[in-house]
């Protein structure tokens, strides 16, 4: 268990530099002139050259490379070419803005994709079955946008309830931040509750068809109590890995979501940051979500030997 | 259960009535995040669009584009056009509370004169110098007449921002812009809203309606408008020309709509490198025929559900220089056939260029199969906006649907695209006897010379037609109606002095 952790803290260092070098090599290779899309509409040469220079813009790659490492090593991420302000602050803004996105999507993907999940498995063949598979095919191709001009429209043009979109920070007001995050949560939370909803299903499937399951039957054993205290645990062990990677993607940012919502997120930060080349601002949030998404899958494995008894020898 | 819904439809409704925020503050939606916020290197409307808030100019635009005082009172011109002193605005004082007066003026016009990476030198390239007579009067000295400056110092160029400020936080300036306008900047989170409040010491802070102003940047436009009609936001702008009727059917919303300074069109490639080597770079006779294969209506309404203004020339008509005696001429497809044929051709290929924007690639797509019905074979090519704009630059294209802003005055647009040597002409047009008449304009004070210089002008470019105007974009914004005192002005920026709460 602890060489495991250690192997994988050990990784986790250069994976990450790995991504980063990665990250700055394809944004490099993306057509188009930075410092054109900066100087604004009259684009005068003189300035375009200022900037071509200040942001090394002409310098070779491996050179703005190891200009940007340093300034990070130091804790400096840089300034964001477009607003000029410091994107360790706007990093600073958006990662808890972005973990309570993906922390209350997953609630949701929870609350919805486990029960149904099991009762489906428990009741396959039945009408609440083929219920909870149409479920998952709608909340697998039902786009994220659709759905959520859909709510707005619904709950709040028509009906008034939820605030149509913004973001309320919870030191301004908990209430508030939660109804914020009511509709964006749903709709990424439908999203990830399908898939978890079939997985848990078919684990669940191959669980009640095991040897012990059927002794547990022929003690006597009441039904509620082998789904709850046998099936359910041996079934859950792909889930939680699952789970945990995607949460892992949660955190990535969801671009259509945040857009609908005008969540201030990683997801729209870093598409514009892209659209912008502001190279500094991509690869601040590209690196902090290839550290937490490194992280999830350690979370993961680590569970996953936790919750599986044979593989802690 | 029913109880328990019954409940928590309460509970929402109850936490949802206490999300309206207090009567004071204006919501106000943007489309884009704004870029740098000082003047001197912004660079995007969103940006102008919360300067209108944050800093005043020296002089300001009215609806019908006319130069109208803002932090100068009044100005006049010397006998032989080449020095202008303004009478500056007695009592005013920067968000920090110091003083504006005539040094801070020839601060702010040599800061953007100098700064390296300032967007406004080639706005304020004129002015030789700044002279500060007394406290409240000003002289600018210009190296040759150029009636179009006070147009330029309308826009950013004339905004003055704290000289104080802006030596202490030179490099963070932009992170906390400090000006003299109506509202005091508060806080930005980027890419979230930028709050502003009101600033007491306002010049004419009596007619300032609102307490605090919130610009949230909400990208898309179907879902600004509908927190707008929600009564999550108070005010969005541009809002789609296909979501008008939605704004016109809600008896709570307000639209707001004018005529703006902007203008599409399809430049052609005739000068500038290999590209320029085609039937339609070559042949001037050939883009008029282009231009009868299209019917600009037609691309108006079927793109832009006929909101936006169809027009044949890059400066808009809600300009006192625009020339309405050069109409647009109607479709007519026989007409292009026979001056293909007189041409020596049948089917004319040629490569539209345009970023791929929803607007732009329907346009495009119309255009197409309108020309390919007067015998143009069109291609279409989309790019992202950045690779499009390098292309552009280098004049990497046979023909481009351009997008300008426009300007208060025409002097800027049409020296930028077909003087020879203009910023934007990376289609290479280039005519010796426009370049001396579009010369000759800016030096010329007197309106209706002026003016005709504009017509000869206009003659000229629309005979080359190295470029094919389209059409101006209008101005839409939808509002609560609870949001008082708006008015539309053809750059398209909300002005907050005279806007309030009404009941």
């Amino acid at each position: 268990m602890k060489t495991l952790l250690l192997r994988r803290l050990a990784v986790l260092l250069p994976t990450l530099l790995l991504v980063s070098m990665m990250v700055f090599g394809l944004l490099k290779l993306l057509p188009g002139d930075p410092a054109l899309a900066l100087a604004g509409e009259e684009r005068n040469p003189e300035v375009v050259e200022y900037l071509r220079q200040k942001y090394r813009f002409n310098d070779p790659i491996p050179v703005q490379y190891a200009v940007w490492l340093k300034a990070l090593v130091h804790g400096d991420f840089g300034t964001s070419v477009r607003t000029r302000l410091p994107i360790g602050t706007m990093l600073a803004e958006k990662l808890p803005v972005t973990v309570e996105l993906a922390i209350l999507s997953m609630l949701v993907a929870l609350l919805v994709g486990l029960p149904i999940g099991i009762f489906a498995a428990l009741g396959r063949g039945t009408p609440f079955d083929y219920g909870a598979s149409l479920f998952g095919l709608a909340g697998l191709s039902i786009p994220h946008f659709w759905l959520g001009i859909m709510l707005i429209l619904l709950f709040s043009v028509n009906l008034g309830w939820l605030p149509a979109g913004g973001f309320v920070p919870p030191s301004e007001s908990v209430g508030r931040n939660l109804l914020s995050m009511l509709m964006p949560s749903l709709v990424l939370g439908t999203g990830t509750a399908a898939i978890m909803m079939r997985h848990v299903r078919s684990a669940m499937i191959e669980a009640m068809k095991q040897d012990y399951v059927r002794t547990a039957r022929a003690k006597g054993v009441r039904e509620s109590t082998i789904v709850l205290r046998h099936a359910l645990p041996n079934a859950l062990i792909p889930v939680v890995t699952l789970g945990t990677l995607q949460f892992g993607e949660l955190l990535a940012g969801a671009v259509l979501t945040e857009q609908v919502f005008s969540i201030p997120g990683f997801g729209k930060m870093v598409v514009d940051g892209v659209f912008s080349r502001d190279y500094a601002v991509v690869q601040a949030v590209v690196l902090c979500t290839a550290a937490v998404f490194l992280l999830m899958s350690l979370i993961a494995d680590v569970a996953y030997v936790l919750l599986n008894p044979r593989l802690r020898s | 259960m029913k109880r328990t819904g019954t409940a928590l439809a309460a509970i929402l409704m109850i936490a949802s009535g206490l999300v309206s925020a207090s009567a004071a503050t204006l919501r106000v939606g943007i489309q884009d995040d704004p870029d740098a916020l000082d003047p001197a290197l912004s660079g995007t409307y969103s940006g102008r669009f919360v300067f209108a808030a944050l800093c005043d100019k020296l002089v300001d635009i009215s609806p019908d584009l006319k130069i109208v005082p803002q932090l100068a009172e009044a100005w006049e011109w010397s006998a032989d056009g080449k020095s202008i002193t303004f009478m500056l605005r007695k009592n005013v004082t920067f968000h920090d509370g110091t003083a504006f007066d005539a040094a801070a003026v020839k601060f702010n016009i040599e800061r953007m004169k100098t700064m390296p990476d300032s967007k406004r030198k080639a706005e304020l390239a004129p002015i030789a110098s700044v002279e500060a007579l007394a406290a409240d009067k000003v002289k600018f000295n210009l190296s040759e007449p150029f009636v179009p400056l006070l147009a330029n110092l309308s826009d950013r160029a004339g905004m003055m921002v704290s000289p104080k400020a802006a030596t202490e936080k030179a490099g963070e300036f932009a992170a906390a812009p400090v000006c003299a306008g109506p509202y005091q900047f508060a806080e930005r989170k980027s890419r979230d809203l930028i709050r502003v409040k009101k600033y007491p010491g306002y010049w004419n802070a009596a007619r300032v309606g609102y307490d605090e102003v919130v610009y949230y940047y909400v990208p898309d436009s179907t879902v600004r408008l509908s927190r707008v009609r929600a009564g999550d936001l108070d005010l969005a702008e541009r809002i789609a020309p296909t979501d008008l009727k939605t704004v016109r059917d809600d008896p709570n919303l307000a639209l707001h709509s004018g005529q703006g300074l902007a203008v599409s069109h399809l430049m052609f490639n005739v000068g500038a490198g290999a590209k320029a080597d085609t039937p339609l770079g070559k042949n001037s006779t050939l883009r008029q025929a282009f231009e009868l294969a299209i019917d600009r209506n037609v691309i108006n309404r079927v793109a832009f559900n006929g909101e936006f203004l169809a027009d044949n020339q890059m400066i808009p008509p809600s300009s006192p220089f625009y020339d309405s005696a050069r109409k647009a001429p109607a479709r007519d497809v026989g007409k292009a056939k026979a001056m293909i044929a007189a041409a020596g051709m049948t089917r004319v290929p040629v490569e539209i260029q345009y970023e791929n924007t929803a607007g732009d690639s329907r346009v495009a797509q119309i255009i197409q199969s309108m020309a390919g019905e007067a015998g143009f074979d069109v291609k279409l090519l989309p790019m992202e906006t950045t690779t499009a704009i390098e292309r552009y630059m280098n004049g990497n294209f046979e023909a481009y649907i351009g997008n300008w802003s426009g300007r208060a005055d025409p002097d800027p647009t049409l020296v930028a695209f077909f003087s020879c040597a203009g910023s934007q002409n990376v289609n290479k047009y280039c005519n010796k006897d426009l370049d001396a008449i579009l010369n000759q304009a800016r030096g010329e004070a007197d309106e209706a010379k002026r003016k005709a210089l504009y017509a000869k002008a206009t003659d000229i470019y629309l005979t080359a037609l190295s470029s094919i105007p389209l059409h101006h974009p209008n101005w839409f914004f939808a509002a609560r109606k609870s949001v008082g005192g708006i008015v539309m002005v053809p750059d398209g920026l909300l002005r907050l002095v005279g806007v309030g709460p009404v009941n």
